[in-house]
């Protein structure tokens, strides 16, 4: 599934967040959005996909698959959500209900889209909690019972469940540490390659990007700084931005003890 | 949980037994004897000292409060001095009254509450959002006595403008005629029900804002849902163990209105019975009375305190009697020492 | 004053300001005048509609009610000032044993505050009118003890947090006691929430007060106050709906504006909450 968006405008009130952004991600491809925090990267995914308050201004365009979303009424939002499109969160502990079972959260979408009983229901988040390496008993617990890892696996199992074609990854490894962050990096590339579905992967870590997106975008200031192969974005930055996102990383990789405690914060 | 549902327990018996020396003694720092102010002014010493004798007032304090706890425990609540009739049984026939209108004032303020404070909070501007946020904070500040005026003026059978439902009194074979008595105690609950239901409205509204931004709606919405119908699920769920606690706390909030109401519809409920008795210091009654129902509004809150813990799985594993919001701050101050 | 001057300025905030403005002068001015001696009664000019003579209109025994009306404004502040300053007493010495070292007393103090809770006011009103019969006494104590607990149950979490911070704990290291760490560093913390919440009690003991003295446990008869107006004119509502609707609604548009103000007040100390809560939470 492609996702093509051009000459998107965000602002909020008076204030601009985004101004004429344009990126696309073609069928099957892994893209990564990669810019300091503040720079609009979240808000590009939340806008595009309708998950902004309504005080939110959209403008331009965004084409999935060909259906424009910008100006969609909330319904078709709704429709497209969680069957074409899946999400996969910042921070696990804050995403996932505490107060209801991992399991019926993990098969929420599933039940808003297709009519299926519970039975089979209950089989397909069995078979997908043992797809992102958790067992099936899982199910029935609590977000509070389970480790930052393990709520993270049950995030990726929620946004994968209706195999979407494409998958939207807003920091999702930010809040967990450094192994269990290259665990679901890996985990969540083999998923989508597996589903052959597309990923636009949201972070403002150089270092993750590369394990996970051929191509990349670089945010700034509310504005694309620069964009081509992940691989020489991070050899060779051409902007202001890109040079101290590659130079960010490269400390991060090498004290990665420290960063931990930093990204963290 | 059950550590919990024991330790919960254990704090109601303690509440019971430290309510109850509260009741017996503003009883007894009354001026003057308890016998003389029952027997009224111009009643012959012979006549003191033989209800003194009888009511046991001659005897110490503490072996007169013993002496009327065993009593409470084994459900007797004395005779009262000035009708001769048992008060457990008289209390009963007037609960009959009072209890039912409880109950429908407090489903009606959550049918009118929760759905329009879910409305409000998924229409966060616009006209309807400023009618109902208007609407609800002058209905929650009404007077319940002014509340069941106006409703009368509007319905009440032969003085209102649309004069349909009974404004007045209650079938006197009771709920022998359940649907006169049902039409009876219409309006009464209407009048307490709008009330506490614009306060229920405002609570969920507000709950249900503290929510709205979180990611666990975003998350639900991106499962497939409009916001709307994410508020309405997975946000009403997470606010449900607060709401459960304010329902408690609003049916002890209710009663105030509930009594007045009933004095102003001339039911024959709780509220007639009480004042009357506390008029005429028919001190015996009124002790057991008020004990019977400062157990009852305990019992309230420890329905509603487990309640609350079972519906927040977070909380079913911890034994603490606090809220796990504001728990262990003992702990911790005394950590910090 | 700041915050008035932000209250001031958002239109709820002004309406609120006005109202409880305008209390406050008349208050004053019924001290010295009303339209009509309070002791007169109209015997012949009973259920009037307003007029000049009786702008408002009288109640069943010819009484003039505005004059009634305006005199128990006064009443009314008095109730209002005494439960806040008794609520604020009795939530500040429940938050401070909740604080306590000795387990077993934060423990009793939690104990009576969550139990209690569930106890009606009426029930504590009839409980306190069998000694003290009806008197604006009963009133004040009852509202004053159920808002008093409910207070420091809410101000509760935010106690122990500044109890907590490194505020207090530099300033026991520096070697200062338990209560003026309470005294400097907790309690002033509990300012904004008291305020929010003392003007919502205000507005719930007017109707408190409304409620009681119809019940008969409340203002004693004869002292003017807008319950016994309300009541006064109560039993009488199928024969002259006019006069019963000003007391009704004085008492509807304060208890409006004290709420509002409570929600303006919270807004305006909103940030100055959130800081302090954010500073001693990094402590955690």
């Amino acid at each position: 599934m492609s996702l093509e968006v051009s000459k998107l405008h965000v602002s909020v009130g008076e204030t601009p967040i985004l101004e004429d952004v344009s990126l696309t991600v073609g069928d099957a491809e892994r893209v990564g959005l990669v810019g300091t925090s503040g720079s609009g990267k979240s808000m590009l995914a939340m806008s595009v996909m309708g998950l902004t308050p309504s005080t939110v201004r959209v403008e331009g365009s965004a084409l999935l698959d060909g259906q424009q979303l910008v100006g969609a009424s909330p319904q078709t939002f709704a429709d497209i959500r969680g069957r074409s499109v899946g999400f996969v969160f910042q921070d696990p502990s804050a995403s996932l209900s505490p107060v209801i079972p991992v399991g019926r959260q993990i098969e929420r979408s599933l039940k808003r889209h297709y009519s299926l009983n519970s039975k089979n229901r209950r089989a397909r988040v069995a078979t997908m909690l043992e797809k992102v390496g958790l067992s099936a008993d899982l199910a029935a617990s609590y977000p509070h019972e389970l480790s930052g890892g393990q709520q993270q696996r049950v995030a990726i199992a929620a946004a994968l469940i209706t195999s979407p074609k494409l998958i939207i990854a807003d920091e999702s490894t930010t809040a967990l540490d450094a192994m269990t962050q290259v665990q679901i990096t890996r985990l969540l590339v083999s998923l989508v390659d597996d589903a052959g579905a597309s990923l636009l992967f949201i972070t403002h870590d150089f270092s993750v990007l590369a394990r996970v997106a051929q191509r990349s975008y670089v945010l700034g200031e509310g504005r694309v700084q620069e964009e081509g192969p992940t691989q020489d974005l991070l050899e060779a930055p051409q902007t202001e931005a890109g040079k101290r996102l590659v130079l960010a990383a490269r400390k991060l990789t090498f004290s990665s003890s420290q960063s931990d405690s930093e990204r963290r914060q | 949980m059950v550590k919990f549902v024991v330790r919960r327990l254990a704090l109601f018996c303690v509440a019971l037994v430290l309510l109850s020396v509260v009741v017996f003694a503003c009883l007894r720092i009354l001026p003057g004897n308890v016998a003389a102010v029952m027997a009224g002014t111009n009643s012959t010493p012979e006549r003191l000292a033989a209800l003194s004798e009888q009511l046991g007032l001659n005897r110490s304090y503490p072996a007169q409060y013993f002496q009327w706890c065993s009593d409470l425990l084994h459900g007797n609540l004395g005779i009262s001095m000035l009708t001769g009739r048992s008060t457990m049984s008289q209390a009963l026939v007037r609960a009959q009254v009072t209890l039912p209108l409880i109950v429908l004032g407090l489903l009606l303020s959550l049918i009118i509450g929760v759905p329009l404070g879910v409305l409000a909070a998924s229409k966060r501007e616009g006209g309807l959002h400023s009618v109902l946020r208007y609407v609800s904070l002058a209905a929650g500040a009404v007077p319940a006595l002014w509340g069941g005026l106006l409703l009368i003026m509007v319905f009440g059978k032969g003085v209102g403008f649309v004069g349909i439902l009974p404004a007045q009194g209650f079938p006197d074979n009771g709920w022998a005629s359940p649907g006169q008595a049902l039409a009876s105690l219409v309006l009464p609950a209407l009048s307490v029900g709008i009330i506490s239901g614009a306060q229920m409205m405002r609570y969920t509204q507000s709950a249900l804002d503290g929510v709205a931004e979180s990611g666990f709606v975003t998350m639900s919405m991106a499962a497939g849902s409009t916001r709307a119908r994410a508020l309405r699920t997975t946000g009403l769920r997470i606010v449900l163990p607060d709401l459960i606690s304010v329902t408690g706390l609003s049916f002890a909030q209710m009663v105030t209105g509930v009594l007045v109401i009933e004095n102003l519809f001339s039911l024959p409920g709780l509220a007639s019975m009480l004042v009357t008795d506390v008029g005429n210091r028919d001190l015996v009654k009124v002790q057991s009375e008020l004990m019977l129902l400062a157990a009852f509004f305990l019992l309230i809150g420890l329905v509603t305190d487990i309640a609350h813990r079972i519906a927040d799985p977070r909380l079913r594993t911890a034994s603490a009697v606090v809220d796990a919001g504001s728990g262990g701050s003992s702990g911790e101050v005394g950590g910090a020492r | 004053m700041s915050i008035l001057r932000y209250i001031w300025h958002r239109g709820e905030g002004r309406f609120s300001l006005i109202v409880l403005g305008c209390w406050l002068i008349v208050c004053a001015l019924s001290l010295v005048w009303t339209p009509q001696p309070l002791g007169q009664s109209d015997g012949y000019n009973t259920w009037a509609s307003p007029s000049l003579a009786h702008p408002m209109g009288t109640d069943g025994t010819g009484r003039d009610m505005l004059s009634w009306l305006m005199a128990g404004s006064g009443t009314e502040l008095q109730i209002v000032v005494a439960t806040c300053v008794l609520a604020a007493l009795i939530g500040v010495v429940f938050v401070s044993f909740s604080l306590a070292r000795s387990g077993l007393v934060s423990e009793i103090a939690t104990v009576i505050t969550d139990t209690l809770l569930s106890i009606p006011i009426v029930l504590i009103a009839l409980i306190l009118a069998v000694p003290l019969g009806a008197s604006i006494l009963v009133v004040i104590l009852s509202c004053a003890i159920s808002y008093g607990l409910n207070l420091a149950r809410i101000a509760k979490p935010q106690a122990s947090l500044a109890a907590t911070s490194r505020y207090v704990e530099a300033a026991r290291a520096a070697g200062s006691s338990r209560w003026k760490a309470l005294r400097t560093h907790v309690l002033p913390n509990l300012i904004p929430v008291f305020s929010v919440q003392l003007s919502i009690c205000a507005g719930t003991a007017i109707l408190a007060e409304a409620g009681l003295t119809y019940l008969g446990i409340g203002v004693p008869a004869g002292t003017a106050s807008w319950g016994s107006s309300l009541s006064s004119s109560a039993s009488f509502i199928s024969i002259f709906p006019l006069t019963v609707v000003w007391p009704g609604a004085l008492i509807t548009v304060v208890v409006v504006a004290l709420n509002l103000f409570g929600d303006c007040l919270r807004k305006a100390v909103d940030p100055v909450v959130n800081a302090q809560l954010r500073a001693s939470e990094v402590r955690r």
